[in-house]
């Protein structure tokens, strides 16, 4: 930092700012180091090989990846909506979009309960017919889907709104159908705000703990999570810390990889 | 919106519309036609509604009341019963070209032929052949962010007439372009308008445009058309200021009696088999001369420098009352000042007179 020379890249950001986002990145960066300091190399493998271990991370990437996919079947119409909505009507659904996200997960928890529960109106219709969503495999979808969500129609609908509608006026005035609009001009031009979105979405899904310890419970194979078999790692009696430890840097990796991939899968895919 | 595309027999082929779009204070009420294969010109100041009116025709725009008919079809009949834009046959081309920003130049073109049912290799064909038809065969696999101003323009032009539109409207498609650039994509799109017999508006702040690419001009002012007919007629007797700018002429309004014809201080012999009342005087600045010794002949009045206004071969001065210009060489115009007071003289075979309908005038 010896000249004063600026290029395009850097711009004119004060110096000093370096201080504070060096801080950040350290915050963000040093527990996770600090959790890999603690892992008992000796007994990783066994731990995140074991039937539990291996049955959570299952759980967990199965009812991740529905509920993501869930979120793009209803969060894209649902962006969409909002974007194409007059400034008014569009900062109503945008706040009512943003609650989830405010919320303690947990509160969420207990209101899906209180909806799908026996002594709700929609619970008690729901079992007539035989069905039973609280503490089943559908009821952590339901938990995942109601926090990720938002970050997808967020992600999305700015995307959306940041493009505008020129070009869907000039595919039309060619020829073009309202679904072949979207299809090849709307979504590809929202790509990036699409593929952030599913990101955000998909880590969010699979990082959720509140909402489903309430509406869905902790029974391992149906309910149990990896960050519900984290918890009760670290939490159980007798249990070592090694286990919940080592399931942890297992999400982690997990994370992780996931995040290369779709970054691959982007840079193939430039605009 | 329902689609009203009911054939009405014996209308004239072409463009045939009337429209009218209230929005707060500003009304736009306008009719307009295009005959068949023909270009429309296109002009007035900012404001006078003419991209408004663009975009009712592309079916964009809403409208409070009107009519179009497109070869024939009625495409829209009132704000109730309105084709989509999708369905019209009419392309919307503006100064920003709207090429879409994932797709190369090719996959451009080819978009317009592909959503009307071309198989992809056709379609292919088809756009390859139209970017060689606009000078950019070589530039097919570009994504339009590589590609300057002019050749994206090009492209979407390419785009557009691809799908054989039923009308083009291009909504000052040259605007952003520099000098250069402007006249070879002009050149270009009065050879593929012609090749193509497309029938077309033209939007235009230029009217060297209109001049170039169209055989009829229509001015649209504040909302309502002022004046219309062929290009070099409009041009040559502009009913209002704003065409007289356009045209590069002066227009005075003055009054006429039995022998002269006088505004302010300017006074020149008229002929007297026109009848007496309000008419316009028509000359060029270039006509106008500043003389040093006044000789109080015909066309010679004194005038007030209001402004001087640099221009490539010298420079324009602005007189008033009556507000005149005047161009004046370079090498001449020294000792000019606002707020001076000079001679002027115009050779009264230099001007035209025209009646003034009612008071329009100014």
């Amino acid at each position: 930092m010896t000249g004063a020379a600026t290029t395009d890249r850097t711009g004119f950001v004060p110096r000093v700012l370096a201080v504070p986002a060096v801080l950040g990145l350290a915050l963000l960066i040093l527990p996770l180091g600090a959790l890999v300091l603690r892992v008992q190399w000796s007994t990783l493998w066994s731990d995140v090989t074991s039937p539990q271990a291996l049955a959570a991370l299952g759980l967990s990437l199965l009812t991740g990846a529905i509920a993501t996919a869930v979120c793009v079947v209803l969060g894209v119409p649902l962006a969409l909506l909002i974007a194409r909505s007059g400034d008014r009507a569009a900062g109503v659904l945008r706040a009512l979009v943003t609650v989830p996200l405010v919320l303690p997960p947990m509160v969420g928890g207990v209101a899906m309960l209180f909806l799908f529960g026996r002594t709700s109106w929609l619970g008690g219709a729901l079992a007539e017919w035989g069905i039973r969503i609280p503490f089943t495999t559908t009821a952590v979808v339901l938990a995942q889907t109601f926090v990720a969500l938002p970050f997808l129609v967020l992600a999305l609908e700015g995307s959306l709104r940041a493009t505008g509608t020129g070009y869907e006026q000039a595919a039309a005035g060619l020829g073009a159908g309202r679904w072949t609009i979207l299809a090849r001009v709307t979504l590809p031009l929202a790509a990036p705000g699409l593929v952030a979105g599913i990101v955000l979405c998909f880590a969010r899904a699979i990082g959720e703990f509140g909402a489903t310890a309430l509406f869905a419970g902790n029974a391992p194979g149906v309910t149990q999570t990896m960050p519900l078999a984290i918890y009760t790692a670290f939490n159980g009696a007798g249990v070592s810390q090694g286990t919940a430890v080592a399931l942890s840097l297992l999400l982690l990796v997990t994370a992780v990889g996931v995040l290369l991939l779709v970054r691959a899968w982007r840079v193939e895919t430039p605009r | 919106m329902s689609r009203a595309d009911a054939v009405t027999p014996g209308t004239a082929a072409g463009l045939d519309a009337r429209v009218v779009v209230r929005r707060g204070g500003f009304v736009l009420d306008a009719a307009l036609q295009v005959p068949v294969g023909e270009v429309v010109a296109l002009m007035g100041p900012s404001g006078a509604g003419k991209s408004t009116l663009l975009g009712v025709l592309a079916g964009l725009t809403p409208f409070d009341e009107g009519t179009v008919r497109l070869h024939g079809r009625t495409i829209d009949e009132g704000p109730g019963r309105r084709t989509p834009p999708s369905a019209r046959g009419v392309v919307l081309l503006g100064q920003d070209p709207r090429l879409f920003p994932h797709l190369t130049a090719l996959e451009n073109v080819a978009f317009g032929l592909r959503v009307h049912g071309t198989p992809r290799a056709a379609a292919a064909d088809g756009a390859t052949e139209w970017l060689r038809r606009v000078g950019l065969h070589d530039h097919g696999g570009q994504r339009p962010a590589r590609l300057s101003g002019g050749q994206q323009q090009r492209v979407a032009l390419a785009r557009a007439l691809a799908t054989a539109p039923a009308a083009i409207l291009l909504d000052e498609p040259l605007t952003s372009l520099d000098t250069e650039t402007a006249g070879d994509v002009r050149a270009l799109l009065h050879r593929q308008l012609a090749e193509t017999g497309t029938t077309a508006i033209v939007a235009t702040h230029d009217a060297v445009d209109a001049v170039a690419l169209a055989s009829r001009l229509v001015v649209l002012e504040d909302g309502r058309i002022t004046q219309s007919g062929p290009v070099r007629d409009v041009l040559a007797a502009p009913a209002t200021r704003f065409v007289a700018a356009v045209a590069g002429l002066n227009r005075v309004v003055g009054r006429r009696d039995a022998s002269t014809w006088r505004a302010g201080s300017l006074v020149l012999p008229a002929s007297t088999r026109l009848p007496e009342g309000d008419a316009a005087a028509v000359f060029r600045p270039g006509d106008v001369r500043i003389v040093e010794r006044p000789s109080n002949g015909p066309g010679e009045w004194e005038a007030r420098i209001v402004r001087l206004e640099q221009t490539p071969a010298g420079v324009r001065v602005r007189t008033g009352e009556p507000d005149v210009a005047v161009d004046v060489p370079a090498g001449l115009a020294a000792g000019l000042d606002a707020g001076a007071t000079v001679t002027l003289r115009i050779d009264p075979s230099d001007v035209r007179f025209i009646d003034v309908g009612g008071d329009r005038g100014q």
